[in-house]
């Protein structure tokens, strides 16, 4: 286990080093330069490209930049020249998680309700009206569900507010259009994946013993239905937790997703790679800990560990 | 967070109890003096009578463009800064409406007879925000600290004409041998290399805003973005910046005329669909620099208000490249432009213009005349004389003709406009124009490194003069991106920085704009534009600075 675990850390490290090394790389390829802009006149621009280091080698620039994340140093802003990368980080990171843990709650507790309801339904004409509406749900591009939601639910009928996180109100219509396609796409393998568990051996065997449906339920059969379940979560958790800048930009959530596209198109190089190797770590971390959760609940995969 | 809140709101609450108490004991003493709401009583109750002073006047709530960029008006200072500046800095003169001067933070000034010494006499109640008295130092500073190259200081060119500038930025002189003279606290002294007609309108540049002494330094990395040291002489002060969210001003409790908002938030939105939509909704009650299907919208509602802003849109010829070396096609290219065509395409809130400098820039010498009056029409379209001249110049009806590429930076209607440019050269000269969009900052950098062969190119003024236009295409200027060198234009441009009659000067400046546009055809401008707002109508009073934008500062609330 400790030694799967191990390994599993050792290949997420070589991965963020590639990762790096291609960032960095494919940002320095970038035409146009970060200090460039309509004020900014020739001599001056030298002597800014000298404080940052920018007419230096390319490969001592990298090796710099190498150095310097091993000591924890993502390096300053170069839009934002009183504002380090890591402060950046730290800021951006806090909307964009508690937007991510509400739509995560929200995922696992209507996807799943939504999959089993699915699953349980007898008639196939109600069967039929689920599964197109969670096709709809993988299909329609979040885009499209956030400007829907914000045309129909803030600006017509004024329910929600639609700028910003500052009250638990704010968080619904964001939260949903972030939701929508994970939703559907958990409630899908939830269905899927209960009726092929209510069809085991074990299953009938345990109704048969006379024990309370509920307990079926949850215990023999939900414990196995939701293996694929984690699995999809792992990526899920990272993807919601980067953010999305559509959703941020749409409802104005200073998170890290809009952040980091801002950066891009401003030609921030460190804030784009300071990003960038935190995201690709949370993505990291997030897969190893779904594999581990998975361990977890399924015995067999502990034993061939 | 929210306790933060809670507390502001206790203490708002006791400074109001204080404010009633100070007032009642001042309505039993029977002084009878009636200036106890402004400033007399922020100085008495400090503080606390200010926040409760700022929270029972309404607060204002824009949605504003994403910040970028310091608000150390030394720094590297963008979109955002302008308005913090606006709000909270009070530089030594201000512009009223017509661009005319007004004494600001100087009560008065005077020059000498050549216009090289000029002294500024600072009002002896300017006051900073926490109630120290603002200083010729403080102006002082802002200058010294823009002067370190490491600075990044966007507009400290605007201080060359300044003795010694120059060479303490490029560290061949020490920033303390500078031409600022202080010689008491409420005196500031330029002495200029030459006589500089304009000086006045340099004042409203950053590196002339003053800067406390007490926390602005280059030293103190951050102090910009602290509300706790950022100290404002303005109407307002920075309250509170929650970086990428918002940035909050509340009203400097020691400045002399105290304006009706108490608070402003700018709330920093970046799509144009949330920020319509907040409008909408109310949780924004002005919309600046909106998309122009607003005007449609819109129409009619009285929510809709535009400002018109000093800038001009043009075509850039790189006379270095063919077939632009060769004046005949440069002309061609311009008198096939039909100006109302684009506008057609684009909305009404631009304007056609033929003059590098605005149409609606307002005349120093003939007052109540705009540079469109007195410039005329210079560029007329004419198709047959297009045709004419690049026959002449060997490629009749367009055949022979190089390779053209016209490029523009991928943002707001610029696709619109490089389109009908393209359709009109098409249909008038036969040529065949390829379209390069390019993201901004790359756009720039190929511009500036002179590799486009013809392109989109804008200016918006700093200053209310002609030559922050005019100055551009001057042989050697960093911003003369295509190495135009005309001897006539630059003896001109020099001699009309020490002309310090206002209608010889401006007979001087048409005269450079007429080579630049129509002997030379450097450029061939195609239109200005307007900032479209969306108001919320119960605000009222507000009015355009004479280069774009809305001043608030005498806006009031109408229920």
């Amino acid at each position: 286990m400790l030694r799967y675990v191990l390994k599993r850390l050792g290949v997420g490290l070589l991965t963020l080093l590639v990762l790096t090394t291609i960032t960095f790389f494919m940002t320095k390829a970038m035409p146009g330069s970060p200090l460039q802009s309509k004020n900014v006149t020739g001599a001056l621009l030298e002597k800014m490209e000298e404080k940052y280091g920018l007419n230096k080698p390319v490969i001592q620039q990298y090796a710099t930049y190498l150095v310097n994340i091993l000591s924890g140093d993502l390096g300053i802003s170069y839009k934002k020249p009183s504002t380090t990368v890591s402060d950046l980080i730290r800021k951006t990171f806090g909307p964009t998680l508690r937007l991510g843990l509400v739509t995560l709650a929200l995922t696992l507790v209507l996807g799943v309700i939504a999959g089993i309801a699915m699953a349980r339904a007898k008639s196939n004409f109600v069967k039929g009206l689920w599964l197109s509406g969670l096709t709809l749900g993988v299909s329609v591009p979040n885009f499209i569900v956030a400007l829907l939601l914000l045309v129909i639910f803030g600006v017509q009928l004024r329910f929600f507010p639609i700028l910003g996180l500052s009250t638990p109100m704010h968080y619904v219509l964001p939260a949903l259009a972030q939701g929508f396609y994970p939703i559907s796409a958990v409630a899908r393998l939830t269905q899927t994946s209960y009726e092929d568990v209510m069809k085991q051996d074990y299953v009938t065997f345990a109704k048969a013993k006379g024990i309370h449906p509920f307990t079926v339920m949850i215990r023999h059969v939900l414990r196995n239905a939701l293996l694929p379940v984690i699995t999809y979560m792992g990526p899920t958790v990272a993807f919601l937790l980067t953010g999305s800048v559509v959703i941020e930009n749409l409802y104005t959530i200073p998170g890290m997703g809009r952040e980091f596209v801002y950066a891009i198109s401003n030609h921030d190089y460190t804030v784009v790679m300071g990003m960038t190797i935190f995201m690709g770590a949370l993505i990291i971390v997030c897969t190893i800990t779904a594999d581990l959760l998975c361990a977890l609940v399924d015995p067999r995969m502990r034993k061939t560990l | 967070m929210k306790i933060k809140r809670d507390n502001v709101k206790r203490w708002a609450a006791l400074g109001l109890a204080l404010a009633t108490a100070v007032a009642a004991l001042a309505a039993c003493g029977g002084s009878g003096t009636k200036t106890a709401d402004t400033t007399a009583a922020a100085a008495a109750g400090g503080e606390t009578t200010a926040a409760a002073a700022a929270a029972e006047k309404p607060t204002v709530i824009f949605a504003s463009q994403p910040e970028n960029g310091e608000y150390d008006p030394s720094g590297a200072t963008a979109y955002v800064y302008f308005d913090y500046q606006t709000n909270c800095l009070e530089g030594l003169i201000d512009y009223n409406e017509q661009g005319g001067y007004e004494p600001a933070a100087a009560e008065s000034w005077e020059a000498n007879d050549d216009g090289t010494v000029w002294t500024f006499h600072l009002r002896e109640d300017g006051y900073w925000s926490d109630g120290s008295k603002v200083t010729s130092a403080d102006f002082l500073n802002t200058i010294k600290r823009a002067l370190d190259p490491a600075k990044g200081s966007w507009y400290v060119d605007g201080l060359f004409v300044i003795k010694g500038t120059e060479d303490a930025f490029n560290e061949t002189a020490s920033v303390d041998d500078i031409g600022v003279e202080c010689p008491d606290d409420y005196t500031l002294v330029f002495h200029l290399n030459a006589p500089c007609a304009y000086f006045l309108d340099y004042l409203r540049l950053p590196t002339y805003m003053p800067s406390n002494v007490k926390y602005a330094s280059n030293e103190n990395v951050g102090w910009d973005q602290d509300p706790a040291q950022n100290l404002g002489n303005g109407p307002y002060h920075m309250a509170a910046h929650e970086p990428g969210e918002s940035i909050t001003y509340t009203l400097n409790p020691y400045y002399r005329k105290q304006p009706a908002f108490g608070t402003i938030v700018l709330k920093f939105m970046a799509d144009e669909q949330a920020m319509v939509s907040a409008y909408k909704t109310g949780e924004v009650d002005v919309y600046g620099n909106a998309p122009y299907y607003i005007l449609e919208q819109y129409a009619g509602k009285p929510d809709l208000d535009e400002s018109p802003v000093m800038v001009t849109n043009y075509v850039l010829f790189n006379i270095n490249q063919a077939p632009f070396d060769d004046v005949r096609v440069r002309e061609a290219f311009s008198l096939a432009v039909s100006r109302q065509g684009i506008i057609d395409v684009i909305g009404s809130n631009h304007t056609t213009d033929t003059s590098f400098i605005p149409a609606t820039f307002p005349s120093k010498a003939n007052t109540g005349k705009t540079w469109g009056d007195l410039a005329g029409i210079l560029l007329e379209e004419n198709a047959a004389k297009a045709q004419q001249l690049l026959a002449d110049a060997g490629y009749p009806g367009g055949a022979g003709l190089p390779e053209l590429t016209y490029t523009y930076p991928s943002m707001g209607n610029e696709a619109d406009v490089a389109q009908t440019l393209q359709q009109q050269w098409k249909e008038v000269l036969g040529a065949d124009v390829k379209l390069n969009a390019m993201e901004y900052e790359v756009y720039v950098d190929e511009r500036r490194a002179g590799k486009l062969q013809f392109a989109r190119m804008q200016w918006t003024g700093d200053f209310l003069d002609p030559a922050t236009w005019l100055d551009m295409y001057r042989t050697g200027n960093a911003q003369n991106d295509v190495d135009w060198s005309n001897s006539e234009y630059d003896s001109i441009m020099t001699a009309s920085m020490s002309e310090m009659d206002p209608a010889k000067r401006e007979e001087m400046l048409l005269e450079a704009e007429r080579i630049l546009v129509t002997e030379d055809h450097i450029i061939c401008p195609l239109f200005n534009s307007s900032y479209i707002y969306l108001i919320n109508p119960k605000l009222t009073g507000h009015w355009n600075h004479p280069l774009g934008g809305k001043i608030w500062k005498d806006a009031v609330v109408v229920q």
